[in-house]
């Protein structure tokens, strides 16, 4: 009943219209004046403030600021011209570049929207001069392909995860490689063959001169990720130490090197970070006064409960969480989802003895997915609109390359070994 | 512009400007602390506390010009008239919601007027005044584009 009432007032408040950190906000303080009358109210500033006090996240912020400072100081123009040179010859040219460029600004970058926002306000008006077809197709794939943002690494929902789990946010930023390895893959496949059907241009041929120049030009910008996985692995920094490196390190070759950033530049790149940043830490402040309400309801035993009452097999419990993850990130922020759905599972997928950190790697993919969907598929929307299409359109042209997505969270959720053989080798577990 | 507009746009400039020197001051307190013990050899136990009160008062300033995410489909779809009912409501409830915020949190920098941070010795009360002014600050923006409409000059995410 306490449940109902939390969630109802939630979802119906966000269906109105009110900003999810109200909605959340606001069915807490519900909940609590309704059922626990008792406590008090001080709890709220307490659980909003506690939720982001914690030294892990202010990787967000940093990585946030390494991300803006690329797009600010030229990266992603090298970026796109180091893609252009190695694959813009194969079938689907632009397309396979935008696959590419997404690989790489990821490993910059931990968000799939400012992936998007860097990749495809380039490239989708590239296409449209190219001869793509006006449908939406562009803005399918970049849509698509920035699902990689936050899967390779750095990667700002596998920071909350880890610090949501306790797993080391080193081995979840180790775990994201191969899966986004094999998105990347997945997706260049499709776009090959709807290249094909299309009849879409390639780019011409790049002479291996002009491939070493590029690679050169764009080889700060592929060293980055390199730098932070290596560093935190090594043990050399903390992830949080590696986002104000990787951020640092952006600021310095965009001045010294790619000489594209100034002052007003970094002003932007600052302010936009910190915002970016804020949004994202108030949902998981009023998150948290959420999360605590519904361990408090003791809903995480009674789940592991009716498990254990189905008797079903791990395959088969993996399968339940994955739809219900699907159905919730259809609706739900990620990072919101992440707060509340974590608490809740983790201790049923412990008992099921599923390892903390392939576990981080199937919700967060998952909930990314949820990016790609309609209703609130936030993605979508966004790439419609620098395509100038209707959602409708994105929507259809973004099946075959999300059927990639949820192939690799299929592969991901039954093969461990996708997720915990770099993590393994490196700890030498 | 009117008067209220000018208030408006000052307001933002200030919050702008404090939210970015806070993240430029995490940035570099998180890189000296690394250099610190590499270059120097010298740990700084109380960066990591330092950097963790500068955060969360970046959050609660930027907070009140950040563009945060909510679902539109309702709103969009709806007639002009009960969209604006819709706004005004949320409106209010975020006012609500930041006063009870705001004033609890006084209630909790009384409670910790005893409580420091081990390493940096500074006291918890200055934790929690950031949830203080932080509301406050989001509760005048959150009036002002209720008034004033959206704000244009705000960056886009």
């Amino acid at each position: 009943m306490t449940l109902a009432v939390l969630l109802g007032t939630m979802l119906g408040l966000a269906a109105l219209g009110v900003p999810l950190v109200f909605a959340l906000l606001g069915a807490s303080l519900a909940t609590l004046l309704l059922f626990r009358p008792g406590v008090p109210l001080e709890v709220m500033p307490q659980f909003f403030v506690g939720g982001m006090d914690n030294f892990a996240l202010l990787a967000i912020a940093l990585f946030f600021l390494a991300g803006e400072l690329m797009g600010a100081s030229g990266v992603t123009e090298r970026i796109l011209g180091f893609a252009r040179a190695m694959v813009g010859r194969i079938r689907g040219g632009l397309a396979q570049v935008g696959i590419v460029s997404s690989f790489v600004m990821a490993g910059i970058s931990g968000s799939a929207v400012a992936d998007a926002a860097a990749v495809g306000s380039v490239l989708i008006r590239s296409m449209q001069r190219a001869g793509y077809p006006p449908g939406g197709f562009a803005a399918a794939l970049i849509e698509t392909a920035s699902i990689l943002g936050p899967i390779i690494p750095p990667s700002i929902p596998m920071i909350v995860y880890a610090v949501l789990a306790g797993a080391s946010v080193g081995s979840m930023f180790l775990a994201g490689i191969l899966p986004g390895v094999l998105i990347a893959l997945g997706l260049g496949l499709i776009a090959y063959w709807r290249a094909g059907q299309l009849a879409l241009p390639r780019e011409p041929r790049a002479t291996l001169p002009t491939r070493l120049r590029e690679t050169g030009r764009a080889s700060a910008a592929l060293l980055a990720p390199v730098i932070i996985v290596g560093g935190i692995r090594g043990g050399a920094f903390t992830a949080t130490e590696a986002g104000g490196i990787a951020a640092l390190y952006v600021l310095l070759i965009g001045v010294l090197v790619y000489r594209g950033l100034n002052i007003g530049g970094l002003w932007r790149a600052l302010v936009r970070a910190a915002e970016g940043t804020a949004s994202v830490l108030v949902i998981l402040g009023a998150s948290s006064i959420f999360a605590w309400i519904i361990a408090d309801q003791g809903v995480s035993r009674a789940f592991a409960a009716a498990i254990t009452r189905l008797d079903a097999s791990r395959p088969v419990v993996l399968l339940l969480l994955n739809l219900l993850f699907f159905a919730i990130g259809m609706f739900l922020d990620p990072i919101a989802a992440l707060i509340i759905l974590v608490p809740i599972f983790l201790p049923l997928v412990q008992g099921l003895g599923i390892d903390l950190v392939q576990f981080g790697v199937i919700t967060v993919l998952n909930l990314m997915i949820g990016l790609c969907t309609p209703p609130v598929g936030y993605l979508i929307y966004m790439t419609a609109s620098m395509a100038d299409v209707p959602p409708a359109t994105v929507i259809r042209e973004s099946l075959p390359f999300l059927a990639v997505l949820i192939a690799v969270l299929l592969l991901v959720t039954y093969v461990p070994a996708v997720t915990l053989v770099l993590p393994g080798i490196v700890t030498g577990r | 512009m009117t008067a209220l507009e000018a208030a408006r746009r000052l307001l933002g400039r200030l919050l702008d400007i404090a939210a970015a020197l806070l993240l430029l001051a995490v940035l570099a307190v998180t890189c000296a602390q690394v250099a610190a013990r590499y270059l120097l050899g010298v740990p700084m136990p109380w960066g990591e506390e330092l950097t963790r009160l500068l955060f969360v008062w970046l959050v609660l300033i930027a907070a009140s010009r950040a563009r945060h995410m909510r679902i539109d489909l309702v709103t969009d779809r709806t007639r002009p008239g009960v969209a604006r009912v819709l706004r005004w409501v949320a409106a209010a409830l975020a006012a609500g919601l930041l006063g009870l915020l705001a004033w609890k949190g006084l209630g909790l920098i009384e409670l910790t007027a005893y409580d420091r941070y081990t390493a940096l010795g500074l006291s918890l009360q200055y934790l929690y005044a950031a949830i203080v002014v932080g509301a406050a600050l989001w509760i005048v923006t959150t009036l002002l584009d209720l008034v004033l409409g959206p704000d244009r000059g705000r960056p886009r995410p």
